[in-house]
């Protein structure tokens, strides 16, 4: 077993992270290397400084979360929501970020945070028209005029009501 | 998980544009870093999560937006994924207009008016329809995916001179096969004995019914078999009446079996047909005894196939309801849901719906019932429990018979 109690990461732009390895066995990638005693060192990452900054704060609150699920402590428990509310805006609001996090979220392994920045992603789709969807994230329609007809017509029903 | 069952598959999907250009950063020594990634250039695997997430309407919206969407949202594979979470819903099927309501009964959308007016919903898998549609020249049994509007009529019996009854549809994961039984009897018989019955098995794709034998016990209840885990479920009795019992048929090996059912009064004895409903919901056999009126015991198996997982989850006394169960024979819960007892507020109902057209909620906590009004329904209607989903029934068959050549 390693010695310390904390893991180093690395960011793509050469920031350093020492965050204790209790929160970071959230992430599959970091738990292996934690359990391979190939942890030791500094752990080079392919992640921005911003986002492996927002990862790190959502594992510490997600392991203080689970830590403090048996006691009832109304104000922790508030503010731990209030946290994950403010979470969720600032991902919905910002593109860069939440693209950013789903793929740090996937290269790490973090299957909690993945499924919460995937239905985050959903609920930003859903509801909206194919022209607003390629306005809000910046997609080229590739359809030619008939084929884009030929696709509408599809499913027609669904664009209706 | 899913997903890495799909990454497996996913050469069956065109790549998208972030494979390739992962591949070409990972070429240069620069992986997967995040700086102005779009949407387009999330991997598969997470477009895949984010799109099964959606409801099914807007996926058929979606599949506008660009190329690479439209041919993911179009995979088998992703229609499986979807599926799996895709909530249980009812169709509910008016003379002149077809209606999809989730199972608390909100309107989730209405269907094209299409040519089909003359049908019966016979049972639903998969988010397909088996149907039943009259016509002046013969009768039609076919299959149907409303929401993909795709339509597969299923080849005619062989003999004409013998009475067939679809009985049940189906479907079997390991060989990816849809599969329909029907019963046959023979019409020159005098009496028509029971055990004299035959069965036959239709698999999507082919163009037969392959005849597998005498069918062993007589299925009461409910008249199309109850499709969960591969196979289709009935409750049974032996050929002599002495014996009552839940059996199953096995879509893999065609095979009949006893199955465990619930420890219920009188199970052994054979007891009024109208008395016992079996049926699905929410991923849940469930079996309702209403022998003992004006009680009727809700039993939920909670682990399939386990016999001392049967629960005795509600208890409802109430003279209209044994009232209707005896007067419709069957009832069909629509939206159970694990641990929906335990888990009850004060507007918790439980769905049921008395042969295909009377329509009661139970509220779990305050045990009233009530008649709810479905908006726009008329008294005359069929309804069926479904799930809308987007596998298509034309691929489906297209697989099984380019397997076969």
């Amino acid at each position: 077993m390693a010695t310390t109690s904390t893991v180093k990461l690395r960011s793509g732009d050469n920031e350093v992270f020492e965050v204790e390895k209790q929160v970071m066995i959230q992430s599959g990638t970091i738990r292996n290397m934690i359990e391979d005693d190939a942890a030791d060192g500094e752990i080079p990452l392919q992640i921005s400084s911003r986002n492996l900054a927002k990862v790190v704060e959502w594992c510490k609150c997600m392991q203080h979360r689970d830590r403090n699920n048996n006691n009832d402590n109304k104000e922790e428990e508030e503010e731990e929501e209030e946290w994950e509310k403010k979470f969720d805006e600032e991902v919905s609001e910002d593109k860069d970020l939440h693209f950013g996090l789903l793929l740090a979220a996937n290269y790490l392994e973090i299957p909690a945070l993945l499924h919460r920045l995937c239905q985050l992603a959903a609920d930003i789709v859903k509801g909206k028209t194919p022209e607003e969807i390629r306005r809000t994230f910046n997609i080229k329609k590739d359809f030619t005029p008939e084929e884009e007809e030929a696709v509408m017509d599809e499913h027609g029903w669904a664009f209706h009501d | 998980m899913a997903i890495s069952r799909f990454l497996k598959m996913k050469s069956c999907i065109t790549r998208s544009k972030f494979q390739a250009k992962e591949a070409a950063k990972e070429e240069d020594g620069v992986l997967a870093t995040n700086y102005n990634v779009s949407m387009e250039d999330l991997p598969l695997p997470i477009l895949v999560d984010i799109f099964s997430r959606l409801p099914i309407k807007t996926i058929l919206q979606i599949k506008c937006v660009c190329k690479s969407w439209h041919s993911l949202c179009s995979d088998p594979y992703f229609a499986k994924i979807h599926l799996a979470r895709a909530p249980f819903s009812i169709m509910i099927l008016e003379k002149f207009c077809k209606r999809i309501y989730t199972n608390s009964l909100v309107p989730l959308f209405t269907l094209n008016q299409g040519d089909k007016e003359r049908l019966s919903l016979l049972s639903s898998c998969n988010g397909l329809i088996c149907l039943h549609e009259f016509s002046y020249k013969q009768d039609v049994i076919s299959v149907w995916n409303p929401i993909l509007g795709d339509h597969l009529v299923l080849p005619q019996p062989k003999r004409k001179s013998v009475a067939t009854r679809i009985r049940g549809f189906g479907y079997n994961q390991s060989t990816n096969q849809y599969k329909v039984i029907q019963i046959l009897s023979y019409k020159d018989q005098a009496a028509i004995s029971s055990s004299k019955l035959q069965v036959e098995v239709h698999t999507i794709g082919t163009n037969t019914w392959r005849n597998i034998g005498d069918l062993p016990y007589v299925l009461n209840q409910p008249y199309y078999g109850v499709f969960l885990n591969g196979a289709l479920h009935w409750y049974a009795h032996s050929h002599d009446k002495r014996t009552a019992f839940m059996c199953s048929f096995d879509l893999g090996d065609e095979q009949f079996r006893q199955f465990p059912g619930p420890p219920t009064r009188e199970y052994d004895k054979c007891r009024p047909i109208n008395s016992i409903s079996v049926g699905v919901s929410g991923g849940f056999l469930y079996l309702c005894d209403g022998f003992l009126e004006p009680n009727l015991d809700i039993w939920i198996m909670k682990k399939y196939g386990v016999k001392e997982s049967w629960t005795k989850e509600f208890v409802i006394v109430n003279s209209v309801v044994s009232k209707l169960q005896r007067l419709y024979g069957s009832l069909q819960i629509l939206n159970y849901r694990e641990n929906m007892n335990k888990e009850a507020t004060e507007g918790t109902e439980l769905q049921m719906l008395f042969g295909s057209e009377a329509l009661l909620a139970y509220n779990v906590r305050s045990k009233s019932i009530r008649r709810p009004k479905v908006f726009g329904v008329q008294t005359n209607y069929q309804a069926i429990p479904y799930i809308p989903s987007l596998v298509s029934i034309k691929k489906a068959a297209m697989n099984e018979s380019s397997q076969m050549l």
